[in-house]
């Protein structure tokens, strides 16, 4: 197997919740070591509840966090020690799309200026060359040459994520990390922009990271899937065996509490008790021992390690390793 | 067919704006039953929300409603003084918001919030009020009650407030709850907690829910009947089976294609192209024409009527009535 286009190793992410004038500061523990690897022309989905760390992950990938502890790994370089100077031409290489279409777009830019921005930042090409560049991009993504000169309020919020997939693609990027791109379109245009995404991905031999809560959306797009949980990856393996075969009881309940839009299909849903702990107050054991139906003794003293129990299925589950 | 609690007729809602008389919600008719969960779906913009918000005449200041009855076992809320609308918001008919976490009052401890209800409504005296409130946490699943009625609500998790929110509207014993997208904001294992309370409270208390969301899954494991909505108007009425079974409408179509199935594996998505036209730029004729595959040129000069198809069920579209006529 080729080596891994981007790869963390053991990340710890920790962020300071409040500063107490005696004794202990108290910590959000927003990745417990979370090691994985994303080959090159796959798509990876990262999916989890709010406070999972999922978006603290793509940060630290693309290196807008730095972790505590643990290693980032870009095209065989370990970039975790990289200044922002250094970082600059592997920005280039990992663009990112993020989820509010209204919130990631000037709204004082016209859209060429906010397509063509990277470009301007990245390369040395000419206005006219960007501006071409730009009306290829927004081809591609099925705008056209009448919207560059429109500015974003005048787009609806389909059109917005194309014009953020847009510009991402500008500089050539060998990944694109996409932080919950459709979760805040209608359901009929969601299905558009997810197909635009898996088009570009055939054409620009592109790799994905996608960051997402809804599993029904990730089946679609993913080749593999990773399931976090209070900052710890707890399941990762290929996307048909985790919905075939899904280990975790966390992953159990999670796919059973998913919505499936068929009335006469009706099931044993999992409903889990209680909400999901501070990840200030951390579980000692096992992150999910709390809500987990078939916690024993084990699962509350210690942590499970992520073990590959089946080649290409890692679970974090005591059940499983022993 | 099961007792009309809350009934809609011919409702039509305007909203005056700098881009003039905007009509959002055209000709509007429903009921909800006794025990029983009425979805209302459709995209953003689709006016659902403008027309739950007219129900209870909660619209802002440049909303109006221009026609219609809104009948709650035959009263007419419409027609009601603002002291006897009051009387009926949170008393007779409650309301769940989207945003738990924004629709309860920050400076005040939860207890009180839900307290304020009960004083209000049933003249509960504060000891009644405290006792009736502890109770209405209890039975949405919060453990140590008491401890969560001390609490403020910026130190409840999203779950959390919107169990909250629904003991509030629990506590007057309403007739009709109306739930605005009660779990669009919320985690899906705490929306399955969420989904299997409100279930539980229908049968027990034998309320009538309104349930409002762009969910179609959401839809397909609570409602009974479903109502889909397009720029403001009934596009498709059924009940939830034939639905989603057989879709009449296209954009009804559309919609259920385009929802992603857990273990389909679709490589391609069905998508509806285009998007949901402006408020001040409505098209001529029936409003989905532009976006909508089976178009013919009927679709683009006359809007088609709400049609009754086998009694039970309606349809909005040109084809539908084509269709019958040549059965026929």
């Amino acid at each position: 197997m080729s080596s891994p286009l981007i790869q963390l190793k053991d990340i710890h992410k920790t962020f300071l919740a409040s500063k107490t004038l005696f004794g202990e500061n108290k910590y959000v523990h927003a990745l417990n070591g979370v090691s994985l690897e994303i080959q090159s022309g796959e798509t990876l989905s990262i999916v989890g509840e709010s406070g999972c760390g999922k978006s603290t992950m793509g940060r630290i990938l693309n290196k807008l966090l730095n972790p505590d502890s643990g290693e980032v790994w870009f095209e065989n370089n370990n970039i975790t020690n990289y200044t922002p100077v250094q970082m600059r031409p592997i920005r280039k290489k990992m663009q990112m799309v993020f989820q509010d279409p209204y919130g990631c777009l000037n709204p004082r830019m016209k859209i060429k200026d906010i397509v063509g921005e990277p470009l301007l930042v990245h390369t040395n090409m000419s206005k006219k060359e960007r501006y071409k560049t730009v009306i290829e991009l927004l081809e591609t993504v099925g705008l056209n040459e009448r919207h560059a000169q429109g500015y974003a309020h005048e787009f609806s919020g389909g059109q917005r994520q194309r014009i953020g997939i847009a510009r991402a693609l500008s500089v050539n990027p060998r990944l694109i990390i996409a932080d919950e791109p459709v979760s805040a379109l209608d359901v009929s245009i969601q299905a558009q922009v997810i197909n635009i995404f898996k088009r570009l991905q055939k054409e620009f031999n592109l790799t994905y990271l996608f960051i997402s809560h809804d599993l029904s959306v990730v089946e679609v797009i993913s080749d593999r899937i990773g399931v976090m949980y209070l900052g710890y990856l707890v399941e990762i393996t290929t996307k048909e065996k985790l919905y075939k075969n899904p280990m975790h009881p966390y992953t159990q309940a999670l796919l059973s509490a998913v919505p499936i839009a068929d009335p006469t299909h009706r099931r044993e849903r999992i409903i889990l008790k209680g909400d999901i702990p501070s990840p200030i107050d951390m579980p000692k054991g096992c992150p999910f021992s709390t809500r987990c139906m078939y916690a024993k003794d084990e699962c509350f003293q210690t942590i499970p390690k992520l073990l590959e129990v089946e080649p290409g299925h890692k679970v974090a589950c005591h059940l499983k390793s022993s | 067919m099961s007792e009309k609690l809350l009934e809609v007729k011919n409702l039509r809602t305007e909203f005056h704006t700098d881009k003039g008389k905007l009509v959002a919600v055209n000709d509007v008719s429903f009921y909800v039953g006794k025990e029983e969960i009425v979805g209302l779906v459709g995209e953003s913009g689709s006016g659902k929300s403008v027309t739950s918000l007219s129900v209870l005449r909660l619209l802002p200041e440049q909303g109006n409603i221009s026609a219609g009855e809104v009948l709650l076992e035959g009263k007419d809320l419409l027609k009601m003084n603002k002291k006897d609308i009051r009387n009926i918001r949170g008393g007779d008919i409650a309301m769940i918001f989207q945003d738990p976490m924004s629709s309860l009052n920050p400076v005040l401890r939860v207890g009180e919030q839900i307290m304020e209800c009960t004083k209000l409504h049933l003249k509960y005296n504060n000891s009644q009020a405290r006792k009736h409130a502890i109770d209405m946490i209890k039975r949405v699943g919060i453990p140590v009650p008491e401890d969560v009625m001390n609490r403020y609500p910026h130190q409840l998790s999203g779950g959390m407030s919107q169990r909250i929110m629904i003991a509030m509207a629990m506590s007057c014993n309403p007739k009709v709850l109306i739930a605005d997208e009660p779990t669009t904001a919320l985690d899906v294992t705490i929306q399955a907690q969420v989904m299997e309370l409100m279930l539980e409270l229908k049968e027990k208390n034998k309320i009538g829910i309104l349930l409002i969301t762009h969910d179609l899954g959401v839809v397909a494991e609570m409602c009974n009947r479903v109502m889909v909505m397009y720029c403001g108007r009934i596009v498709e009425m059924a009940d939830v089976f034939s639905l989603f079974k057989n879709p009449l409408h296209p954009y009804t179509k559309g919609l259920i294609a385009s929802v992603p199935k857990i273990g389909k594996n679709a490589d391609v998505l069905p998508y509806i192209a285009g998007r949901v036209p402006d408020l001040s730029q409505m098209p001529k004729g029936c409003k989905f024409a532009p976006r909508c595959s089976e178009a013919m040129e009927k679709c683009y000069k006359e809007e088609p009527k709400l049609t009754n198809i086998d009694g039970n069920r309606q349809c909005r579209c040109h084809l539908i009535r084509e269709r019958s006529e040549i059965n026929e």
